[in-house]
């Protein structure tokens, strides 16, 4: 993935996707660079789930900003309708690029999803626990044929729509509340009041997902650039 | 064995058989199910395979064409239905965004073998939103092939073809060459289709009249217009070759050059709208290849870049006809 965002032949995809458009089918992983555009695919991943009679389960994830596009809609009718095994999760920080939520969004995310009968949870994100319970009872009920379930997690939004972005749009104390409300530091708190583990033991976590990074980039730097005439190929499959 | 069959039922055909053999497609779309799509392609489909594989949906065509890119991700092959052309416009993003970039944005790790089966054509009085042709926008955009069947025996071979294509493939067919009883009818559209199940490759045209004075090249409804013309022509004395493109992605560009190598002289005939479409780029391929070795200069006959208006005399109007084809050629060979 890192190889790809350098946009180096030994990425994902020879240089070809990049940071948005990321494609790894060994783990069932897409994205997109259009807003609200996983949603409808989601439901065909859970149409195949059910074709195929597996328990595999469709994650479409979405921010807040997402949840005003019309396939956000559609595919609730649909995945509802069909009682397909999709989690629609909204990432809901407050922002779309610059235009603040109380801008541009009527009412709350969750109640939508409750107009098509799908359950809907509205999640604090800075609790790593209650996401995982709440997730985990979602996935349950996908496996168990009942159908979507919607899961919009409050967080907020520690940097900017992109790097680079000035965020002039943003108060110093907006940014103050985001920095406070860090799920990984409030989760490394919590880990470390409640005896589950010591100092010693989280530096030594932190320091091996740097190493992870760093060799990642590494590894992205020393690779080669693709062919340049290879941008001419796999317009078709197999072509 | 084979019979007279009408295109719909002979593209109905050719999707039925590759569903007896091939449990990963399925279908979706408005109006497939009990209707049988409608313009009857789906006919009989829902009957046969049921109600998980002929899928009719809500008005949601974002909702279940995106439905068939997470689909084909999972190893199926969806095919999906969107009614007319004209439609196009809500689901685009999900069409040349995603079907047709993701198999390239994903260096062929993620194949998308989607079909898209819809409805052009216009000579009905239907109007702006519901007579286009519009293959020539989906020509245009990498990553799509496009298949545009003149006939019922053409239609069935490729519409198995295209099924079977691991690529995305949009297939238009003419509502006037349908076969529907309700609807304008070219008799010709109807020819013998065999039971048996067959393919036409894509990007293979079809020289539907052998000439050697001018070149008509055409697709869809377009082809019975040449036809007709080169006919009266033979009776003055002009003799014409006509070729049925049957697909412009992927475009068989020996047999229009091998051809006009022949004739040295070119009409293209398109019901497509004209500026920065199907007519330019063929004249461009003739002309970069050929260009000073005509004797005339090629000519294009297509849909003037004007909406299509409702009354039949103004839409009878702008559309090419055997008329104006047969005063081209005239004004090619006399000149």
């Amino acid at each position: 993935m890192t190889a790809e965002i350098f946009g180096k032949s030994t990425g994902l995809s020879n240089g070809k996707g990049g940071h948005m458009h990321l494609f790894d089918p060994s783990v069932n992983f897409s994205c997109s660079g259009i807003v609200g555009a996983s949603f409808p695919q989601a439901l065909g991943v859970g149409i195949a789930s059910k074709f195929e009679n597996k328990d595999y389960v469709a994650i479409a994830v979405g921010g807040d900003g997402a949840a005003n596009q019309g396939t956000f809609t559609e595919s609730l009718n649909l995945a509802a309708l069909w009682s397909l095994p999709v989690i629609f999760l909204i990432e809901n920080n407050g922002w779309a690029i610059s235009v603040a939520k109380n801008k541009s969004t009527a009412g709350n995310i969750c109640d939508r999803a409750k107009a098509y009968g799908i359950p809907a949870e509205c999640i604090d994100g800075e609790n790593v626990i209650d996401v995982y319970k709440s997730s985990k009872i979602a996935i349950d009920r996908a496996r168990k044929g009942f159908g979507p379930t919607v899961l919009e997690i409050m967080v907020s939004r520690l940097r900017g729509h992109f790097e680079g972005d000035p965020q002039i749009y943003r108060s110093q104390e907006d940014f103050d509340i985001a920095k406070s409300k860090d799920p990984v530091l409030k989760f490394e708190s919590y880990l470390l009041e409640n005896n589950i583990l010591n100092h010693q033991q989280i530096q030594a976590i932190s320091e091996k997902v740097d190493s992870i990074i760093n060799e990642a980039i590494e590894f992205a730097r020393k690779s080669d650039y693709p062919k340049p005439s290879e941008a001419l190929e796999n317009v078709f499959y197999g072509g | 064995m084979s019979r007279k069959l009408e295109m719909y039922k002979a593209i109905a055909e050719g999707i039925s058989q590759i569903m007896e053999n091939d449990g990963k497609v399925f279908i979706m779309g408005e109006d497939i199910g009990p209707y049988g799509g409608i313009f009857g392609a789906t006919t009989g489909l829902l009957s046969k395979f049921g109600p998980e594989r002929v899928k009719d949906t809500p008005i949601s065509e974002s909702a279940f064409i995106g439905a068939a890119v997470g689909a084909a991700s999972k190893g199926f092959k969806p095919i999906v239905e969107l009614m007319f052309v004209d439609f196009f416009g809500v689901a685009m993003d999900q069409i040349y965004n995603h079907i047709a970039k993701i198999n390239y944005m994903s260096n062929g790790n993620l194949k998308m073998p989607i079909t898209i089966l819809t409805a052009i054509g216009g000579n009905y009085s239907d109007a702006a939103q519901h007579s286009q042709n519009l293959y020539s926008l989906f020509s245009h955009t990498p990553g799509l092939k496009v298949v545009v069947p003149s006939n019922s025996y053409d239609a069935k071979g490729l519409v198995i073809s295209s099924i079977e294509d691991d690529n995305p493939v949009i297939f238009f067919f003419h509502k006037g060459l349908m076969g529907l009883n309700w609807m304008t009818l070219v008799e010709e559209s109807i020819q013998e289709v065999p039971e048996s199940k067959y393919s036409i490759p894509l990007g293979k045209a079809n020289i539907v009249k052998k000439g050697e004075d001018i070149t008509f090249i055409s697709i869809s409804r377009m082809v019975y217009e040449c036809l007709s013309a080169a006919k009266e022509l033979e009776v003055e004395g002009i003799s014409a070759e006509v070729i049925d493109l049957r697909t412009l992605v992927p475009l068989d560009t020996d047999a229009i050059l091998s051809s006009v190598r022949k004739t040295k002289r070119v009409i293209v005939v398109d019901e497509d709208y004209q500026n920065f479409g199907m007519s330019g780029e063929i004249i461009a391929l003739i002309s970069e290849n050929l260009g000073l070795s005509l004797k005339a200069n090629p000519k294009r006959i297509a849909y003037p870049n004007t909406p299509i208006p409702y009354s039949r005399v103004l839409e009878t109007f702008l559309l090419p006809n055997k008329d104006k084809i047969k005063q081209t050629a005239k004004s090619l060979i006399g000149g």
